[in-house]
């Protein structure tokens, strides 16, 4: 019953559990799917909605109205394609054996570990007075630390690297992070002065017929 | 029983002094024609507009107190003695002015008899008045601190102290100066940068006291890596900035202000008799600082600049901004709690103002450029604030209610009321009720303390049940399953 249910949940699972083999199962004996992974990532967004609606103020002290999920949701959704695309043009070019589709699944399925912390912390903050809510960062944080230790054996694995190209690779990545992000502010600024430039052109045409 | 007798009359009287003031019709209740106006910070810093605490009474130039006194010049300092006189040190025309409440000139005192030699002031920049009437005045540029007694005869001075480690050309330039009550003189000295000076009993000089942290940037300490011995060297020194106002409060701790180029650390300190900071800020995003948003360029921009600081009743603190012209008012847990006055030229508003004082439950600014003091007077909005902060202050948090119920029916948006009731009803023991008050206030602290008083409670109320229900299950299960196996055995036998 519980298998028939949460069986499709398996792969997550095993990966908690035992990363290397899980991860090497996702991409090698094929058991991973774009799909799956993709709902993974939408659990964690839920999940950070979840925690935005119902943490205790004494964990979240921000005020309600600059707390905005949606917009939350993009940005982890834009951080996301963000690392995936920069963490691919650094790996293509380094023998990275990772396809995109395999990048984006591996960061996705390492976030198991978000979505099994955040919901039962953020119940738990509403029990904890401020002495205790120790226990619940405690909770969150290793969470996120295993996380970002299931991304890093998770590309590993994808890549098919050494533990040190790993790490180079992932400053790499840091670095071609910086660069979008540079040439994206580029383009935005120069479309914002071509669209500037046509307007007063416009204007002026207006104001001569 | 005699405790609660007395906190019933309290509670008496501060019913009849709420209603007292919602009656009364001597207060103005909100004032909406003050040239400035009133606000404060919420928990997250942000700006809340709040009716006015404070609105002007009257101001009063040289003139007034007495028509054959020449105006102010530069005046640098203003002082409410313990006897009720008030004392301007009018710094242009090397004089001090004292004058009494009802704007009675007492005396002027323009210089001394030592030892028979007739001694001026050489632009005196403070005065403090002692219980025993002993006048300490900071005479600057004569570099020495004379005391003189209430007559304005000459008792003693002190003078630059004959210390090790003061430089050769040390000058001893005094600009404010305080007493405590044990006789321990603190003096505010020009251009010394290792704390406020500390003379004993007997004018010696006994040490620095209060340092202030210069903070360094990471960046500096960066280049410094890479530079060479001379650039080190040619680079300017960091040091800490001047202390700038001083005020002694009821424990004879010292309140102190000092510029801070950010305008995002506290620039009040609250210095224990062994020169530590003991400030309390409980809430970090707002610092003692005055503004926390202002503009970085242009008319009236940068930091607030306190200058002056005053102690008063139920442990809160005025500081001066030079910036604005603001006074800023906190309570004994670092909370702003109103705003007053500003910059500009209408009634109520100050050009540079230099000092400030309490004159009873009025606050009085000096504004050096028209040589003028302004006096404020508590719309019942202040004089609320004032009462229930004393009373908190003091203990009694529930009889603080009243006032914090009024204030939050005056002013919504005041946090630190809805806060006051809650706290209220946690001294009570009403805690389920107190959460929802200290949540609103965001009053973190006890909000904690609530809640888990609270949580205590329904556990108390749950658990008996839980266990009693659990044990139950557990011994049903168990006589089911010992009459199976006996039944078991009864069948195989």
């Amino acid at each position: 019953m519980i298998k028939r249910i949460f069986g499709f949940y398996a792969l997550p699972m095993r990966i908690i559990a035992r990363p290397f083999a899980g991860f090497y199962a996702m991409k090698f004996e094929e058991k991973g799917t774009v799909r799956l992974a993709l709902f993974n990532f939408f659990l964690v967004l839920l999940s950070f909605a979840f925690s935005n609606q119902f943490a205790s103020i004494l964990v979240d002290e921000r005020h309600p109205l600059t707390i905005n999920s949606v917009s939350d949701a993009f940005f982890l959704i834009a951080t996301l394609l963000l690392f995936c695309v920069a963490n691919w043009s650094v790996t293509a070019l380094t023998d990275g054996e990772g396809r995109f589709k395999d990048i984006v699944m591996a960061v996705c399925y390492a976030m198991t570990p978000l979505v099994l912390t955040i919901v039962p912390a953020t119940i738990l903050s509403n029990f904890l007075s401020a002495e205790e809510t120790g226990l619940y960062f405690l909770l969150m944080g290793a969470g996120v630390f295993y996380f970002v230790l299931l991304v890093f054996v998770g590309l590993l694995t994808v890549h098919n690297y050494g533990a040190v190209k790993m790490v180079i690779t992932l400053l790499l990545t840091i670095v071609s992070i910086l660069v979008i992000v540079f040439l994206l502010t580029l383009t935005f600024t120069l479309f914002q002065q071509l669209y500037s430039f046509l307007y007063s052109v416009y204007t002026e045409i207006i104001f001569r017929i | 029983m005699p405790n609660k007798k007395t906190s019933l009359l309290k509670r008496v009287g501060a019913v009849a002094l709420a209603i007292a003031l919602t009656v009364g019709v001597v207060m103005p209740v909100l004032a909406d024609n003050t040239p400035f106006q009133g606000y404060t910070y919420n928990h997250w810093s942000a700006l809340v507009p709040s009716p006015v605490a404070y609105i002007p009474l009257r101001s009063f130039t040289a003139a007034d107190i007495d028509p054959s006194l020449v105006a102010f010049i530069d005046a640098a300092d203003i002082h409410v003695c313990p006897y009720g006189y008030i004392l301007v040190v009018d710094t242009g025309n090397n004089r001090i002015v004292i004058f009494d409440q009802r704007l009675q000139l007492y005396r002027v005192i323009y210089g001394f008899y030592q030892d028979g030699q007739w001694q001026t002031f050489d632009r005196p920049n403070g005065v403090f008045v002692t219980r025993h009437r002993e006048l300490f005045i900071a005479d600057t540029f004569n570099e020495r601190v004379p005391i003189l007694d209430w007559a304005g005869s000459f008792i003693r001075q002190l003078e630059t102290p004959q210390a090790e480690g003061l430089a050769d050309d040390f000058a001893f330039l005094p600009v404010s100066i305080v007493v405590d009550r044990g006789g321990r003189t603190y003096v505010i000295v020009q251009r010394v940068f290792e704390g406020i000076m500390n003379f004993d009993l007997h004018g010696n000089f006994v040490g620095y006291f209060g340092t202030i942290e210069v903070q360094r940037q990471w960046i500096e300490i960066f280049w410094r890596f890479f530079m060479t011995e001379t650039q080190i060297e040619r680079q300017h020194r960091f040091i800490p900035t001047e202390f700038q106002g001083m005020a002694l409060d009821e424990y004879n701790f010292i309140f102190t202000t000092n510029l801070e180029p950010w305008g995002s650390n506290n620039q009040v300190m609250r210095l224990n008799p062994r020169g530590e900071d003991v400030l309390l800020n409980i809430n970090e995003n707002v610092t003692v600082s005055g503004d926390q948003r202002f503009r970085t360029f242009g008319s009236l921009a940068g930091p607030s600049q306190l200058i002056d600081i005053i102690a008063r009743p139920g442990g809160m603190i005025s500081a001066l901004d030079r910036t604005r012209g603001r006074v800023y008012t906190y309570d004994s847990e670092g909370n702003l709690l109103y705003v007053i006055s500003g910059w500009g030229h209408m009634e109520g508003m100050t050009r540079r103002p230099v000092a400030l004082e309490m004159l009873g439950d009025d606050i009085i600014i000096l504004d050096a450029h028209h040589g003028r003091i302004v006096q404020f007077t508590p719309t019942e909005y202040g004089a609320l604030i004032n009462e229930a902060i004393y009373l908190r202050y003091t203990g009694d948090e529930i009889g603080a209610v009243y006032a914090w119920r009024r204030l939050v029916a005056l002013d919504e948006n005041f946090q630190l009321a809805w806060a006051g009731i809650g706290r209220s009803m946690l001294a009570e023991g009403n805690n389920a009720a107190a959460i929802y008050y200290l949540r609103r206030g965001m009053d973190m602290v006890h909000f904690s303390i609530a809640f888990r008083r609270h949580r205590l409670e329904v556990m108390q109320g749950i658990l008996p049940t839980v266990f009693n229900v659990g044990t139950g299950l557990i011994g049903l299960l168990l006589v089911y399953k010992i009459t199976k196996a006996v039944r078991r055995r009864l069948a195989d036998a």
